[in-house]
């Protein structure tokens, strides 16, 4: 039997060939769409679970509040806490703390700045299970000085040879014995590194490192087996009086945070391993959306195929077929049809998954054969979608009365019309919800990478700098500045967020803003408008201490508790932890500028203070001409002043850019769905449009016969569809409307949507709807009547 | 071997009741041929449908081999219809997509017959209406009149006591006609209870029996 309904269906898929052809076609999209996304899934939700004792491992994450009461979490504590844990808690059994830092690596000739340099807790490789493949794991970083390689960064620093034993010299400063390399970390690890140094090279040269309660360390526990983490953390409160003063206390809290869910829960400040689930929720909505098309085209062809069919289901049902009999042929052929499609959609997954690696910015591999998940989930979809696409037409076909056949004139009834206009309704109303998407989120990102950054972001050379260059700072920048090409020189940091009290008592208030450490020539070298007071000046010697200057942002947020309207020149306040030049004095204030990052954090009340001891990088303002020569006179100076260190710049400008560029991957995502998605509903009007020009080729000839013109047949065949595809339009615009409002909101700079954008939409969608509903019709009309009545 | 007692059969259009049969009495035995006969719209093919258990009646009782077919559900009636009914069409009413062989072998795959016996069973019907170098065309292969055997073949595979035929010839030159109908007569001689509707006075008169419709009355039994 089962042999039978295989046959009737394979002979009835080839025999529609442009059906076939759309349905596979659309199917194996969806499907493939899905399994991309299901493997996706399944790669984000395994992060972190290939440590053995995941289970049991927590990452500590600090709770601080301030005395208004805002509270805010940050994945970084001090270190010292991770000192004092386990002999305070008999539940911990080990704690490990990460410091994560950029070192000159050099061996021999090779001088290298490493991003992927970690200091850690010698338990790291007992508690994670980082696998090391030769060492000692309890052994490895128990000494001071002692690091460990990655196996890819022992090849890169020793080629075959072994380098156990080796030295490693850190920032031309310490020679590290590598006592230990593991296998590389793997891309499910929201830790990532290459190097892994022993911490106690740190705590052994700076003991009041242990003693640091703000930043600095990443800090994981491993807890007992069967421990309650909820009871650890509602002791932390006693744990941090015991030694921390009162008001340092009430200000702050440890949390835990199971290892395996920090990659899809980031708090703030995390490692780049991490994601959002919202990210995962938008493209598990995508695929969904398009196989629900796919799927849509599957039922709307089957049932308008349904006067051919029923003629054979007749037959079938005198023959003897059973009601259960005829579902079963259906659901066969539309699982033939599904698992074809699946197939096909394997196919795509394979050619399509670099392009969607891309996309998604990791790297995972699907191993079909390591993982079962894979093969089940491609089965199930397979199984899904063939029910639900075999469902309707097997009801509706297998529901119908045998004697019909008998009836010489038998007519198809208009069973089902209206099903399948409300399908193609909702598939155009999905279709110009994503095209309106598409194009908001374009003009988003385009309106931010072209919004004025409040100065000049083209022309400006970033050198990155340590702590240890600072001296020899002052010197190298007057040599720079004379240099042919070079407008301006300045040393400024990131910005780091800080609390601000302002002084005397009028406002206790503390409020946040992100501080920019920089030198005085950083507000002419950028090109930022001062509009109120002055610029840093060599003139006022209490600058170097005592000078802060705010931008306009920090006004509008500010301005108010001050009390004097929006001028606060000359009031002081205080840098929370930056003790030793306690209070600051507003000199001026700048227009706003995006530092940091061209979406929101550029809008944040920002201020710029001078701190010799911070700097982290130079900008170099260069001229557009002989760039090349000019940056290459900029490497020697550079060589001059620091011959053992590589020279390594970048462009600021490039770098503001890559902010942009994770968004923008985002709506590239966007933006292939809207065209999966448009392809699949085009390609099902078009099988539709087919059937339905067919069905009333005799009408269009007794039409043509009685003197309708091809005009007139055009418009009638097409009108249907362009009233079913502005329903759509008005149905979906709306939706989408505040979905994207909502989504906009969290831009302080945001494109204004207008009229226009809708009215593209609309007309995209009617457009693409027509054309490609119009190829039939037009030859449908132009076809010669004669040969559509010659057989009646 | 059916007995139809006081079968109306009428539509409802709109307010009022359009009767195709009216108080049909009628008793087929056992090895008649019977030809239903009148013109268009007479009620002739409902008759048919009634008998062959396609369709029900308004009112009225059929029995069929002593089962009152009027009280039994769609399941029952089914069941009972498979057993003993064959059916021949008009427009022979192949299945397009599956070749002589599978058409022949439908009935008996709904009536889930052995793989083996099934074989047998189609190989002796090829052999029979001398269609075995067909077995593997498609119905658009053949001509009407090759159709029309294997529809014929395909009513009879499933070794039916009654046989109902909707105007058989109908569709075909006068040549296939007769082989067709020569092909009823020798089912008959065999013991085959056959009804057949016609418009043909010459196809009538290879049954022994005609009965006549006029809008729906029963005119003339005999």
């Amino acid at each position: 039997m089962l042999k039978s309904y295989l046959k009737t269906a394979l002979r009835n898929l080839t025999r529609n060939k442009i059906h076939t052809a759309i349905n596979i076609s659309g199917l194996a999209i969806g499907i493939a769409c899905c399994l991309l996304l299901l493997l996706h899934v399944q790669n984000e939700l395994s992060y972190d679970k290939f440590h053995a004792q995941h289970q049991q491992i927590y990452r500590m994450y600090q709770i601080n509040r301030d005395p208004n009461g805002n509270v805010w979490t940050r994945s970084i504590t001090g270190s010292a806490p991770g000192v004092r844990l386990k002999d305070d808690f008999p539940q911990i059994e080990a704690v490990v703390r990460f410091v994560c830092s950029r070192n000159l690596v050099s061996v021999g000739d090779k001088k290298i700045y490493e991003d992927r340099f970690f200091y850690a807790d010698d338990p790291v490789f007992d508690v994670f299970s980082f696998k090391l493949t030769v060492g000692d794991p309890s052994m490895a970083l128990r000494e001071p000085y002692s690091i460990a390689l990655s196996e890819s960064a022992a090849r890169k620093y020793f080629g075959s040879g072994d380098p156990m034993g080796k030295t490693i010299n850190i920032n031309n400063r310490a020679d590290y014995t590598v006592t230990g390399v593991f296998e590389d970390v793997p891309q499910r690890s929201h830790l990532q590194f290459d190097f892994l140094a022993s911490l106690r090279t740190i705590t052994s040269s700076h003991p009041v490192f242990n003693d640091d309660w703000q930043n600095a360390t990443r800090t994981y526990v491993l807890l007992s087996e069967g421990a309650d983490p909820a009871v650890l953390e509602s002791a932390m409160p006693v744990f941090i009086r015991k030694y921390q003063d009162e008001e340092a206390a009430a200000s702050l809290n440890y949390g835990l945070q199971p290892l395996a869910d920090i990659h899809l829960n980031p708090t703030s400040v995390d490692l780049e391993g991490t994601t959002s689930a919202a990210k995962l929720y938008l493209f598990g909505a995508l695929a969904v959306f398009i196989l629900l098309i796919a799927v849509i085209n599957f039922v709307n062809l089957s049932t308008a195929q349904y006067a051919r069919r029923v003629g054979e289901v007749s037959v079938r049902k005198v023959l003897g077929a059973t009601r259960d009999q005829i579902r079963q042929q259906f659901m066969a052929e539309s699982m033939v049809l599904a698992f074809i499609a699946s197939a096909l959609a394997l196919v795509l997954v394979e050619l399509f998954l670099p392009v969607f690696r891309g996309m998604i910015q990791t790297n995972f591999e699907i191993h079909y054969a390591r993982n079962p998940l894979a093969l089940i989930g491609l089965l199930g979809l397979a199984l899904l979608v063939g029910l639900i696409g075999g469902f309707y037409p097997s009801m509706v076909l297998s529901r119908h009365n045998p004697a019909d056949i008998l009836r010489k004139t038998f007519k198809s009834g208009r069973g089902g019309v209206y099903m399948r206009r409300a399908l193609v309704v909702f598939q155009f109303a999905i279709s110009a919800a994503l095209i309106l998407s598409v194009l908001v989120v374009h003009g988003q990102y385009s309106f931010l990478s072209d919004k004025d950054l409040g100065f000049k972001a083209s022309g400006l050379v970033k050198i990155p700098l340590e702590s240890s260059m600072l001296g020899r700072l002052p010197d190298m920048k007057e040599k720079l500045s004379v240099l042919p090409g070079v407008h301006g020189v300045t040393a400024s940091t990131f910005g780091y967020d800080y609390g601000f009290n302002t002084h005397p008592q009028a406002d206790p208030k503390v409020r946040h803003l992100v501080v920019i450490f920089a030198d005085h020539d950083f507000i002419r070298t950028m090109g930022l408008k001062v509009i109120q007071g002055r610029d840093f000046s060599e003139n006022y010697p209490g600058d170097q201490s005592r000078a802060i200057i705010f931008n306009r942002r920090t006004l509008d947020v500010f301005g108010d508790g001050f009390s004097v309207g929006e001028n606060l020149l000359g009031y002081q306040g205080k840098l929370e932890n930056n003790p030793p030049n306690a209070f600051k004095t507003v000199v001026g204030t700048v227009e706003n500028f995006h530092f940091r990052d061209i979406t929101e954090q550029g809008l944040q009340p920002m201020a710029l203070v001078i701190d010799q001891s911070r700097y982290e990088n130079l900008l170099i303002r260069v001229d557009d001409t002989g760039l090349s020569a000019t940056i290459a006179s900029i490497g020697k100076v550079y060589a001059q002043f620091f011959p053992d260190r590589p020279f390594e710049f970048s462009f600021l400008e490039d770098e503001l850019q890559q902010v942009v560029a994770g968004e923008l991957r985002q709506s590239t995502i966007l933006g292939y769905s809207c065209l999966l998605a448009v392809f699949v509903a085009l390609i099902g009007l078009f099988g539709l449009a087919l059937h339905m020009t067919q069905q009333r080729t005799k009408e269009i000839g007794i039409r043509k016969v009685c003197g309708a013109s091809s005009h007139r047949i055009v418009s009638m065949l097409t009108v249907e569809f362009a009233l079913l595809v502005i329903a759509a339009n008005i149905i979906a615009l709306p939706v989408a409307y505040y979905f994207l409002s909502e989504w906009l909101r969290q831009y302080p700079n945001r494109v204004e949507f207008g009229a226009t954008y809708f009215a593209v939409a609309a007309v995209a969608c009617l457009l693409l709807a027509l054309g490609t509903v119009s190829y039939q019709s037009l030859k449908a009309a132009g076809a010669n009547p004669v040969d559509a009545l010659r057989y009646e | 071997m059916l007995k139809l007692n006081k079968i109306t059969k009428h539509y409802k259009t709109g307010s009022s009741n359009t009767y195709v049969l009216r108080n049909i009495n009628l008793e087929v035995k056992e090895g008649e041929f019977v030809s239903v006969m009148g013109p268009s719209g007479a009620g002739k093919s409902t008759l048919l449908h009634i008998m062959g258990m396609l369709d029900v009646a308004s009112e009225g009782e059929y029995y069929f081999l002593d089962n009152p077919v009027h009280e039994f559900n769609d399941k029952k009636r089914s069941a009972l219809y498979k057993e003993h009914l064959g059916f021949i069409f008009q427009s022979y009413h192949l299945i397009d997509e599956l070749t002589v062989y599978e058409n022949l072998e439908t009935p008996l795959l709904y009536k889930k017959v052995k793989s083996s016996q099934r074989k047998s069973m189609v190989c002796d019907m090829l052999d029979r209406f001398q269609v075995v170098g067909k077995k593997d065309l498609f119905p658009h292969q053949l001509s009407g009149g090759q159709q029309q055997l294997v529809g014929v073949a395909r009513a009879l595979i499933s070794q039916p006591k009654l046989l109902l035929a909707d105007e058989p010839t109908g569709n075909l030159h006068s040549s296939q006609g007769e082989e067709i109908m020569d092909w009823f007569k020798t089912l008959n001689d065999e013991g085959m209870t056959i009804v057949q509707v016609t418009h043909s006075e010459k196809n009538a008169a290879y049954g022994g029996r005609i009965i006549k419709l006029v809008d729906g009355w029963i005119k003339s039994d005999g």
